[in-house]
């Protein structure tokens, strides 16, 4: 069975079924709607990345399902750490997109609900954030430095109190 | 379609105050009350077409007084336009004194009489765009009377209708909230900010939102709380109730009611108290929400890898600010997935970028769970800041006290302020997440550290270490640091103690069933009866061996059943230590003993001892050891000859080995003459090292001979480390030859070995395939150049040649 998307800008996408289910909001969507030809509207993503959405839920398509609810137990700090860097090789070169563009396949993610792509993204940003000063960071994703020096001096010294700094 | 007074339908204005400006709800008083004539007088009144608010106070009284809407209706029917706003300005009244039950009444009125009117017209219908006001209206009517349900669906037929209608998304998230469905809730909210109004939203909606989103942290988390409660109650019994899960989510789809079918997280209250003031304020949210356990700070649980992260407000305040650079537009669970695969450090370096990223790191208790202080580094200003941002030290993980000195008055305050800390958290009796506390070279008194660690060493706590603290008493150590943690404690180490001299007798009087390592320094005194040097000296071996088969070797198994890595510093080879050696041979797990000296023994006490050794049962001793560590160890070579014989070593460390027994010249032959070599088969990894003592000893006492060496390594084929440093006899072409004979030694270090010649040197280069790395130091006869080195060794990744 075909389902067919509408992006904010109108444009339609029409995409297998099992497809379309990568993403929780649309799977449970299409379980409570049932079979319906009516275009699903998503209001809150953009062409073009849908467009790339649905080129990588088209990559992963074979892939086990995600549980839906990680009630693990997050204690400690050691195990809420992930690893950012076991990105697979097809996923690092889908990732490769302009800095606003990664934003937006965030966004899409977070608001259509496709677990795996989420992390994807974090793990890119994380990559991103990863070993530069805090000046870097500012300047890659246009962030003004809104700190007094006072404040920042502040930041700095606690920095240091780290234990593992 | 009817015409609506209220028709503008952006979000927030479909509430009623909205429906006209200048008419206020005074006609709600009671004062306008007295003036409204009885129900038939108005019905009569209605039919001459009254004004507007003579025509609200009419239909108000009809419906206070039951006369049926139709009726009225009916009697009025050149009018339905006012008849619409008279019933809508009536519900708000009704809504606004809280009368929500003939709120809800008037508003189902309204959504049929704008329904039936839009079906009998075509284009109202398709475009659906009907009855918006009264169906939030008649939601929040729902909400108030607890039927959470009937608000959703409400909600969800305006949504349908208006997509971006907040008012909608609110309702819906608070009526999830009372269901005790929050991260649902959470969701919606965070859809609603993105979704709803020309972003940004209007700052008065976003504040709201905001609070909103607060509301819904804490009931999620006073629910997982809860969950964590229960489930400790209830030991792992298989949860299935579990918020959220996959199968409840089946289970509440297929009945359809929404609820879910499985006892939930305990419902909180309904959080909403809409009060009427509140809702008629211009531009006010329509609910004042409120946590009913927002005074509830016992935040026992960390929560930065959670989708409701304690920076969540903060970023929904960041996410709606026009200016914002879009990685400041990611939903706060989202930037609190991307911090979790950031280091501590770099998520410190994160926080010097803006201040939304700051208030965020404050928010994260783990980035402030580790807190150092070092007197003799700094002043602590700190330790304030990190008590109040890990919940006053509810979470601190790690905590590490070091150079704090009694006379220092800003010391003494620290001292103060960690010690109330610790008794607040203590005396809350809420759960603590301190794993790791160490406290090193502090001159405080007793009473200090006593203070001190019965704040601070609370039952959890898996990891002590007590360095240099000479004030401290055996008491204190025992009931105070040990006592509360005995059974999580898994590594304990003391060094630089005297209280650990009496430490003994109450580590065997206790069960440790976790410990794993210990490291004790100190010279610890053995069990009774051996308590006094007196003791020592009129020593008699047969009771030591009675005592060892009788009382130590049951308490060694039932005590320490987990103990694996033991470093024991020994009083010199005197009774004291060999009755602790032989306390190492009876526990079970051990795998990894060092021994450690401490000054030496004249030879008539050593005498003794040697006498004594041999008396002990040792069969069966030491069964698992695999990695045997002697420093400078002035032990009897009958212990050495007893751990070499009992156990399947596949490590030996002998650095500077002085295994000897006193010639009556007072020289001692060479240790070979103690140790028996023969069972050890399985080394991997060799060191006999004698670097300092070797030059300064003559060969008779010290040199290590190669007549034992040979045997040792021709037995032990798989070595592939191998330090023979400082030994100044070791180096003959033979040794070398059975030495590049070794097909797996990776490592060899035979710097110092002043015997080492350069044929011999030639003749290892022949040999060794698998050698990676050489260490020749200090040999100044070998005159080869680096690279001369480097060829005859082309194997070796490291080469060190220093003279």
């Amino acid at each position: 069975m075909k389902v067919t998307l509408t992006s904010s800008d109108n444009q339609t996408f029409t995409v297998d079924r099992d497809i379309a289910e990568k993403s929780m909001l649309l799977k449970n969507m299409l379980e409570d709607v049932g079979e319906s030809a009516a275009p699903i509207p998503l209001p809150n993503v953009q062409a073009d990345t849908l467009k790339r959405v649905i080129e990588y839920c088209e990559h992963h398509r074979s892939d086990a399902p995600v549980p839906a609810d990680d009630d693990k137990s997050k204690d400690a700090f050691d195990s809420v750490r992930k690893r950012a860097d076991d990105i697979e090789e097809w996923d690092a070169h889908f990732m490769k997109m302009e800095t606003d563009a990664i934003f937006e396949t965030i966004l899409a993610a977070n608001y259509l609900d496709i677990k795996p792509l989420l992390d994807l993204g974090c793990k890119t940003v994380a990559n991103m954030i990863k070993g530069k000063r805090a000046e870097d960071i500012r300047e890659m994703f246009n962030i003004q430095n809104d700190f007094t020096p006072e404040e920042e001096e502040q930041i700095r010294r606690e920095n240091e109190w780290a234990a593992d700094a | 379609m009817i015409h609506r007074p209220s028709p503008s339908l952006s979000p927030m204005s479909t509430t009623p105050s909205a429906a006209s400006p200048t008419e206020t709800m005074t006609d709600a008083d009671g004062a306008a009350d007295a003036r409204v004539p009885p129900a038939a007088a108005a019905l009569a009144a209605a039919s001459a077409l009254p004004p507007p608010e003579d025509a609200a106070r009419v239909v108000r009284h009809a419906t206070d007084t039951l006369v049926p809407l139709d009726q009225l209706a009916a009697s009025w029917p050149a009018a339905p336009a006012f008849m619409d706003r008279a019933l809508w300005r009536t519900a708000c009244a009704h809504y606004t004194a809280g009368a929500w039950l003939p709120a809800r009444r008037i508003a189902s009125q309204l959504i049929q009489r704008d329904d039936a009117a839009a079906s009998a017209d075509a284009a109202a219908s398709a475009s659906l765009k009907t009855a918006l006001a009264p169906r939030l209206l008649r939601a929040r009517c729902s909400l108030h009377l607890g039927e959470a349900d009937d608000a959703m669906r409400d909600a969800a037929d305006v949504v349908k209708r208006q997509p971006a209608a907040l008012e909608a998304y609110t309702l819906s998230a608070i009526a999830l909230y009372t269901q005790g469905e929050y991260k649902r809730a959470f969701k919606l909210l965070h859809v609603a900010q993105h979704t709803c109004g020309p972003p940004p939203l209007p700052p008065a909606h976003a504040t709201y939102v905001a609070q909103l989103i607060d509301v819904v942290q804490n009931g999620f988390r006073s629910a997982q709380r809860q969950r964590k409660l229960a489930k400790r109650a209830a030991g792992h019994a298989p949860d299935g109730s579990r918020q959220g899960s996959p199968s409840a989510k089946r289970l509440r789809r297929a009945d359809g009611t929404g609820i879910p079918p499985l006892a939930p997280a305990p419902r909180a209250p309904v959080p909403l108290v809409g009060p009427p003031s509140d809702l008629m304020a211009d531009g006010a949210p329509p609910f004042r929400a409120h946590a009913s356990d927002a005074g509830d700070s016992d935040h026992s649980m960390a929560s930065s890898g959670d989708e409701l992260d304690d920076g969540a407000a903060a970023s929904a305040a960041r996410a709606n600010s026009p200016s914002a650079a879009p990685i400041l537009r990611l939903p706060a669970e989202t930037w609190a997935q991307v911090q979790t695969y950031l280091s501590p450090a770099a998520r410190r370096t994160v926080q010097l970028v803006c201040r939304a990223w700051r208030a965020c790191a404050v928010a994260t208790p783990q980035l402030w769970s580790q807190l150092v202080v070092d007197g003799a580094q700094h002043g602590g200003e700190h330790v304030p800041v990190y008590l109040e941002r890990t919940h006053g030290g509810a979470l601190l993980t790690d905590l590490a006290l070091a150079g704090l000195q009694p006379r220092v008055r800003r010391h003494a305050a620290l001292v103060h302020a960690l010690q109330h800390a610790g008794e607040q958290l203590a005396a809350s009796g809420g759960p603590r997440q301190l794993r790791r506390l160490a406290v090193a070279r502090c001159g405080l008194p007793d009473g200090a550290l006593r203070s001190l660690l019965a704040a601070w060493a609370a039952p959890g706590c898996e990891e002590i270490a007590l360095v240099a603290l000479p004030a401290l008493l055996p008491e204190t150590l025992a009931a105070t640091a040990l006592a509360p943690c005995q059974t999580t404690l898994t590594r304990l180490h003391l060094e630089g103690c005297p209280a650990a001299h009496g430490l003994l007798p109450h580590l065997l009087a206790h069960s440790w069933p976790r410990l794993t390592e210990l490291r004790l320094d100190g010279a610890a005194l053995p069990p009774e009866p051996l308590t006094t040097v007196a003791d020592a000296v009129a020593w008699d071996a047969g009771a030591l061996a009675h005592r060892v088969e009788t009382a130590w070797a049951p308490a060694a198994a039932a005590r320490f059943p987990v103990l694996a890595t033991l470093a024991w510093t020994l009083a010199p080879a005197d009774a004291y230590s060999l009755a602790l050696v032989a306390f190492t041979g009876l526990l079970p797990a051990l795998t990894a003993l060092t021994l450690a000296p401490r000054g030496r023994l004249d030879g008539a006490r050593r005498r003794r001892c040697a006498l004594a050794w041999p008396a002990l049962p040792c069969r069966g001793w030491w069964p698992q050891l695999r990695r045997l560590t002697l420093t400078q160890p002035d032990l009897h070579p009958q212990v050495l000859r007893q751990i070499l014989a009992a156990s399947p070593l596949d490590a030996l460390l002998l650095w500077s080995p002085v295994i000897r027994e006193p010639t009556a010249a007072g020289r001692a032959p060479s240790p070979v003459a103690w140790a028996d070599w023969s069972p050890v088969t399985q080394l991997t990894r060799l060191a006999i090292t004698a670097w300092e003592v070797a030059d300064a000893v003559d060969d008779a006492g010290m040199r290590l001979g190669e007549a034992w060496l040979l045997p040792l390594l021709r037995q032990n084929p798989q070595l592939v480390s191998l330090v023979l440093e400082g030994n100044a006899a070791v180096g003959s072409p033979a040794l070398c030859e059975t030495i590049a004979a070794l097909p797996c030694l990776r490592d060899l270090n035979l710097s110092r070995c002043a015997a080492l010649s350069p044929h011999a040197v030639a003749v290892l280069a022949r040999g060794c395939p698998a050698l990676r790395f050489l260490w020749l130091e200090g040999l100044p006869h070998l005159r080869w150049s680096l690279d001369e080195f480097r060829a005859m060794f082309p194997q070796c990744t490291s080469l060190s040649v220093r003279v």
